[in-house]
């Protein structure tokens, strides 16, 4: 199985602070990676690594095929293009403009990439327009134009629908899935939109405190995840009190609902929570979700 | 390295604080044509059209004012690629430190001389009719204006330095500037010192009779503070300069050389930090 990019032991300290720890992950050359993470996990420090925007304090990584410390590692990041945070753009050039900057940083100025470039994502009609009077989805989607800038084969996206309206973050999706199944780029997405990334990613990495979580292909997440009961409760206090009472598997995630997981009596729960004075309004079966999932994994208490 | 080198100046060619710059130096070389002119109708001194290219360098031996110029439109240039983050679309890409580096120096570089090359054309084509050609030989000029153009290279690679280590465009073109004016002070004073006389003449007054004394200048330097203060103006770009608009030739054979040593010096040591700098 050919791999785009092999982390392992990664480790990047800032002072006395480790931002990265002992970090290995795998992505398969054409899948769709999601990463997922809460703020200061250490996904923008791990895509600045790979990006060779800084350097690791200890552990290696392989960019197509090629160890970060090879002289030649320069040829592998010519056929990878990202997109780190906000848009990196020109402010006082115009979209043409910044894509001929960055055509020409690759040797391949040319008027017609640039236009092809400009309708993948949408901006043919941008005109003379500085990037400074761009709204947040035109920066984005230049910034994704500039990353897709010399025909990358693996492409590393932080937060790329960030801002965009649902129109524009339907667009980025299909974006992103023609370069991946018509053009077989392999693409990591960092995203807090689970429900988004859902969509999207065929492989998961989930990442806490600098370190690997677990990584898990998204059919095999489809099977772990397991069934659960969604309860809208009148009383979410005896909820609890009622479902301690019978053992059961239950996550309050919101002020009056509860999930209860895996195989339940559903009659007979129904009838303790009337008895235990607790109505229910309304009640839904489905999978476990992926941010139940993630939550799961790295633990929900530092939010409560 | 060509192809970054394209691609900053492309961008050079489109960033409105490169044509800015360039157009102070024009309005600069007429302000200084009118001034020569005014001087030579209405004051009756006359004006060496020599001086007035080297003005180009320092204005007479006070102002460095390619130094000025080019400190604001060098670290707003470089500056941008961390203010914008544009720094991260080259390195991604493959583009190495060493090519990043340099390719900004050479732009700085070619923002300089094009800069000075204006100037000169500008007071050569304008003033040559109204004051004559050069009083200076060939072999004269030809030094000056190669000391002044390696002056001006090394204001490029230290201004360079200060914006591609430090992350803030704001915090380098104060950085910048400040220095090029703490610098001209700097020397301007030095120079003054240097040209203290060795004795000065004191009017002492006593009982209604008054007396001219001669005294040992308390202000004049000894030889060893003479010494370090030439070479503080010899070593700083904007005491070359300095020297350049003032007409003082004395040591002009010995500032080439300074200027390549500072010019590898200055960028091998910015280099070899941008090496190691993590990028945010």
């Amino acid at each position: 199985m050919e791999m785009m990019l092999t982390v392992q032991d990664l480790t990047k300290r800032y002072h006395d602070f480790k931002a990265l720890d002992h970090f290995s992950m795998n992505v398969e050359k054409g899948a769709i990676y999601g990463f997922v993470g809460r703020n200061g996990a250490g996904k923008t420090t791990l895509i600045r690594t790979i990006c060779g925007l800084q350097a690791p304090s200890q552990g290696t990584y392989t960019l197509l095929g090629r160890k970060h410390n090879d002289p030649k590692i320069a040829k592998s990041r010519r056929k990878m293009g990202a997109v780190i945070e906000t848009p990196s753009l020109y402010r006082e050039l115009n979209a043409r403009e910044n894509l001929e900057v960055q055509l020409r940083m690759l040797g391949l100025a040319e008027s017609a990439e640039i236009d092809r470039l400009l309708a993948l994502v949408g901006l043919s009609e941008a005109g003379r327009k500085k990037v400074k009077d761009f709204s947040l989805g035109m920066r984005q989607r230049l910034a994704m134009a500039v990353a897709l800038a010399g025909d990358p084969d693996f492409l590393v996206l932080d937060e790329p629908v960030n801002g965009l309206d649902p129109q524009g973050i339907i667009e980025v999706r299909e974006l992103i899935l023609k370069l991946n199944q018509k053009h077989q780029v392999t693409v990591m997405i960092s995203s807090h939109n689970l429900d988004e990334l859902a969509r999207l990613a065929t492989v998961y990495g989930f990442i806490d405190h600098g370190r690997m979580v677990k990584e898990i292909a998204a059919d095999e997440l489809e099977k772990t995840c397991r069934k659960c009961v969604e309860l809208s409760v009148g009383s979410p206090e005896a909820a609890v009190e009622t479902l301690e009472s019978t053992g059961a598997d239950y996550r309050v995630t919101a002020a009056d609902t509860v999930e209860v997981y895996g195989e339940i009596g559903l009659s007979d729960l129904l009838l303790k929570l009337a008895k235990n004075g607790c109505a229910v309004l309304s009640m839904k079966a489905r999978d476990e979700s992926l941010e139940s999932y993630y939550l799961s994994l790295v633990g929900g208490r530092d939010h409560e | 390295m060509s192809r970054m080198l394209a691609a900053q100046l492309y961008r050079l060619r489109h960033d409105k604080v490169f044509w800015g710059g360039l157009i102070c130096m024009v309005f600069y070389a007429l302000a200084v044509l009118g001034i020569a002119v005014n001087g030579q109708i209405r004051q009756g001194y006359q004006v060496a059209l020599d001086q007035l290219v080297f003005y180009g360098y320092g204005l007479d031996s006070f102002i460095p004012v390619a130094g000025l110029v080019l400190s604001a439109v060098i670290s707003f240039f470089v500056g941008t690629e961390y203010s914008d983050g544009t720094l991260r679309n080259a390195l991604i890409v493959g583009r190495t430190r060493a090519e990043i580096y340099l390719s900004h120096v050479l732009v700085s570089l070619i923002t300089a001389l094009a800069y000075n090359l204006a100037y000169i054309v500008i007071v050569i084509v304008l003033g040559g009719p109204v004051f004559g050609g050069f009083h200076l030989s060939t072999a004269a000029l030809a030094l000056g204006i190669l000391t002044g153009m390696l002056a001006l290279a090394v204001y490029s690679a230290l201004f360079t330095a200060v914006s591609l280590l430090c992350s803030s465009r704001t915090a380098s073109a104060i950085l910048c500037l400040s220095g090029v004016m703490l610098s001209m002070f700097l020397c301007t004073y030095l120079n003054m010192q240097l040209q203290e006389p060795p004795m000065m003449e004191v009017l002492e007054m006593r009982d209604g009779d008054s007396e001219v004394k001669v005294m040992e200048n308390p202000r004049y330097l000894n030889p060893s503070q003479r010494k370090w203060a030439q070479a503080v103006i010899d070593v700083l770009p904007s005491g070359q300069s300095l020297q350049l608009g003032g007409l003082n030739g004395a040591h002009w054979p010995g500032l080439p050389p300074i200027s390549l040593t500072l010019i590898v010096l200055v960028n091998g040591a910015g280099l070899a930090r941008f090496r190691r700098k993590d990028i945010k």
